[in-house]
């Protein structure tokens, strides 16, 4: 399709653009307890197309864009109209005029699992199952989807870069009967056919859903120190990097800019230190992304994102990232837990808003700690708390967790968080 | 005017069809769902002007669904030629083999019918000129209301999809054209932002935009500016009137997820277990349906070709019925109710909502109002989770106003969850107000996915709920 888009653009005299060519191919599997519930297959090929048109307006350079996708089957006298009419649409985007990236050439050769994505699906369903074996509590239902996905990025400005990547995610519902029927939804992402971690995500899930079939009262309503962990760790966390990203910055929604520091004179907890990275080796016009630093001991080091708010900022384009490393670290997590404090390990939802700077959630279950070694177990309430105003007293353990997107402490300490309860 | 077909999806019929015979020749069941979906989406704000298609909602392709004998396999596509067709079809042997299964053969019974939704202007034709100009018009208006407003954002979207389902007996085609658009105001106290939200939708054209008044301005305005003063709330039950958004988030996330019968399949709804029994108060009548309202969820037919139609869910409290895709129905010896929706051809097809709403009541809002001693009116729902199991609630909403004594006293709390248990909640509802509002302007996902157009809404309702 490449060709004939790129032929098309020139036969509508639009000189700057930016191609991105997607294939993907999928291997797809849902269960319903051990029984398989249905098959699929997808080999779909997509093409986003981003025109720019240059102009004058009120005496100022614009640059307006417009965004059309291309699929197969789209007939050449269309193909041009579309290009045509987004064209001019564009003529109607009046934004201040900015550079497109600078020339990138680069073609990453494949170097992952080559095998059958119904052979990969496969093998993930029987590291899936391996530890549903006690009977006790079990998996209720999964989706397993394995895909392959080939990308390439060309630009008007000569960038030529592909890649290819292989992604197995999906998610699965664990259930407790005894003795109340309880149930946990579990996602999961994986960047290759990880058995082992989907293995150990399946037994602690299958585990935890036990202790939610116990669990029986909600906690009482007050304020509590909250442990976080695990994903939930990174939700919170993930504020900071949208609160970095130059869409964010630039229009003023976030007051985030090199070397701001974040807490106030009087932190209590670890400042915050984390870097970001991207599982896509380019941004989505063509520009490599490797690890940056975003914090460093509180202080911004970097911002971020798309390429036209970045030239806006008057900073070099870099993508938009969304993944970190979180550096921070110093506590043990059982040290942690040695005091009177909930640690909510399930939610309904939990959700942080980097732009209101909130974070919350229902709780599915929690374990409340006495502080003299005594643990119970809670069901119900949410908490509910101002990022900004807890970010000096965040206290990580020095254990990590691992996923896709995110490398950081298993847990966050969070001093007097609001708890609806009974 | 009525939406007209798809070029392409016509250009295509022919092989359509022969694909669709092929595979019915070699297979107990076949069918073929084609999609050819296009729509912009533009906003304007500090950030500048955007002008784009959809990536969710903007596609073009195919999904084959085949019943070996044993069980359902399908495959998705959408590079269909006659050089192709012989790769597809051996791509849909090679899933449909691997297939295993004990299914009942999908019902094929003989349906041909077509629709095309209505509209007044065509945003298509209006162009991106008009729009833009409309939108940065109310931009500059709203911005001059108050100077605490960090930013005014608005948008428009419009999506014109097009289907045709073709099996051994059944071909159907429609055409389907809804608009959305919103008003996103910002205020900010120096550390963070506050955000007030209005959004607009309908099963209808540009002239969407003609229905965002002056008045809508200045009510955004003056409350994302009254929300730089918002209060953390005191964790308690209280009692509380829900405007009709609020009313919605909860018909659709708290009870709407728990009657998805695939959920019944699973063993993972509660509400299994509670067919034909009381679940809410008397007063609560609920709908669900493609055919149950117009709105930006109506369609002809589903995503497996079965026939839309309006489903009584609730009536006077009693659970009646939840709705099914055609699969579940099959499993659980039901009729299927048109609720088998797909995000795209690229995706399963699972039970999915549509329009989804409370009927109204008797009293008026004012009446409501009046007769809490101490509680909330809840407004501006910004996203919820379902909890079809064990009927939790997790719903955000924006605003809590407090009300003391029968007056809104001016004091407003922000953000807001609400818990609890969900008949607990329904079962509270003691009064609704007489006018039903559905909103159009939302998706729901299943868990974290799937993402399909909704609308949900209902009238006023006065319930116990708990808040944090």
């Amino acid at each position: 399709m490449i060709e004939k888009i790129t032929d098309a653009l020139r036969l509508e005299n639009i000189e700057n653009w930016i191609i991105s060519e997607h294939n993907v191919h999928s291997a797809e599997i849902f269960m319903i307890k051990k029984a398989e519930d249905m098959r699929r297959s997808k080999d779909v090929s997509s093409v986003s197309v981003t025109v720019f048109n240059d102009f004058e307006a009120d005496g100022k350079k614009m640059r307006g864009s417009a965004g059309i996708i291309v699929y197969p089957g789209t007939e050449a006298a269309e193909l041009r109209a579309k290009l045509r009419t987004a064209y001019i649409s564009a003529s109607y985007v009046k934004n201040p005029y900015y550079e497109l990236p600078s020339c990138t050439k680069q073609a990453l050769a494949y170097s992952g699992d080559t095998r059958d994505l119904f052979v990969i699906a496969e093998e993930m369903l029987s590291a899936l199952y391996e530890p549903d074996n006690t009977g006790e509590s079990f998996i209720n239902s999964a989706e397993i989807f394995a895909s392959r996905t080939g990308v390439r990025t060309l630009t008007s400005a000569g960038t030529d870069v592909s890649y290819e990547t292989l992604n197995v995610k999906g998610e699965f519902v664990v259930q407790c009967r005894q003795p109340q029927d309880v149930e946990t939804y579990v996602p999961f992402d994986y960047s290759s056919a990880d058995t082992r971690s989907l293995s150990e995500l399946s037994a602690r899930s299958l585990a935890t859903v036990r202790d939610r079939a116990l669990a029986a009262n909600a906690p009482s309503g007050g304020e509590y120190d909250v442990i976080l962990t695990d994903a939930h760790v990174e939700t919170l966390l993930s504020a900071y990097l949208d609160k970095a990203n130059a869409a964010m910055v630039f229009p003023g929604y976030s007051p985030y800019k090199p070397g701001l520091n974040i807490h106030s004179a009087n932190v209590k907890g670890e400042k915050l230190s984390i870097n970001v990275f991207s599982r896509e080796p380019f941004s989505e016009d063509g520009i490599p992304m490797p690890e940056r630093e975003l914090l460093k001991d509180g202080c911004v080091c970097g911002i971020y994102g798309p390429t036209r708010f970045c030239r806006y900022l008057g900073l070099e384009p870099t993508g938009s990232y969304g993944c970190m490393n979180v550096k921070n670290g110093t506590a043990a997590f059982e040290a942690l837990k040695n005091r009177k404090c909930i640690m909510p390990v399930v939610f309904s939802d939990f959700q942080c808003d980097a732009l209101r700077g909130t974070f919350g959630g229902e709780i599915r279950l929690a374990y409340c700690f006495d502080g003299n070694g005594g643990v119970s177990l809670l069901t119900g309430g949410s908490i509910n708390g101002s990022l900004t105003d807890k970010q000096d007293a965040f206290v990580f353990s020095k254990e990590r967790y691992e996923s896709a997107t995110y490398s950081g402490p298993k847990a966050v300490l969070i001093p007097g968080v609001s708890v609806a309860g009974a | 005017m009525k939406l007209k077909d798809s070029e392409y999806l016509s250009a295509q019929a022919a092989l359509l069809t022969r694909l669709s015979d092929e595979l019915s020749a070699a297979y107990p069941y076949a069918s073929v769902l084609a999609q050819d979906s296009v729509g912009m989406r533009m906003s304007v704000s500090k950030r500048g002007i955007s002008v784009s298609e959809d990536s969710v909602n903007t596609k073009r392709g195919f999904v084959v669904r085949v019943h070996n004998g044993k069980a359902l396999a399908e495959y998705s596509f959408n590079d269909l030629n006659e050089e192709t067709l012989p790769v597809i079809l051996k791509n849909i042997n090679a899933c449909a083999l691997s297939a295993a299964g004990s299914d009942p053969v999908p019902e094929d019974k003989p349906l041909i019918n077509e629709y095309s939704s209505e509209y007044q202007i065509d945003p298509e034709e209006l162009g991106t000129k008009a729009v833009i100009s409309k939108l940065d018009e109310l931009r500059e208006n709203s911005l001059k209301l108050d100077e605490r407003l960090a930013d005014c954002i608005f948008s428009f979207s419009w999506q014109k999809i097009h289907k045709a389902f073709i099996s051994k007996n059944r071909r159907l085609r429609q055409n389907v054209l809804w608009t959305n658009a919103a008003i996103v105001m910002l205020t900010s106290d120096g550390k963070d932002m506050k955000d007030y939200y209005r959004p607009f939708s309908g099963l209808c054209g540009a002239e969407l935009l003609d229905s965002i008044k002056d008045s809508d301005l200045e009510d955004c305005a003056r409350v994302s500016c009254e929300l730089l003063s918002s209060e953390m709330i005191t964790p308690s039950e209280y009692e509380c009137v829900c405007d009709p958004d609020v009313t919605g988030m909860i018909v659709h996330e708290a009870f709407g997820h728990g009657v998805e019968m695939d959920m019944f399949v699973k063993d993972r709804a509660l509400a299994k277990s509670y067919v034909g029994k009381q679940v809410a108060s008397e007063l609560v009548t609920m709908h669900d349906g493609a055919a149950a309202a117009e709105q930006c969820a109506s369609y002809l037919f589903d995503d497996e070709g079965t026939q839309a139609q309006d489903s009584i869910v609730i009536k006077n409290g009693i659970l009646i019925s939840g709705y099914a895709d055609s699969v579940s129905a099959a499993r659980l010896g039901v009729k299927p109710t048109g609720n088998g929706r797909r995000e795209s051809f690229e995706r399963k097809a699972y039970t999915r909502m549509t329009n989804t709403f409370f009927e109204g009541g008797n009293s008026t809002p004012e009446e409501m109002i009046k007769s809490v001693k101490y509680g909330f009116l809840l407004e501006n729902p910004s996203s919820g989770m379902e909890d079809p199991k064990n009927w939790g609630i997790q719903c955000m909403v924006n605003i809590a106003r407090e009300i003391k004594d029968g007056e809104l006293t001016g004091r407003i709390f922000s953000p807001i969850v609400l818990t609890g248990y969900v008949p607990d909640l329904l079962k509270s509802i003691s009064m609704l107000s007489r006018d039903v509002v559905l909103s159009g302007s939302g998706y729901c996902g299943k868990g974290y996915k799937e993402w399909v157009k909704v609308s949900d809404g209902g009238p006023y309702i006065k319930a116990h709920i708990r808040l944090g």
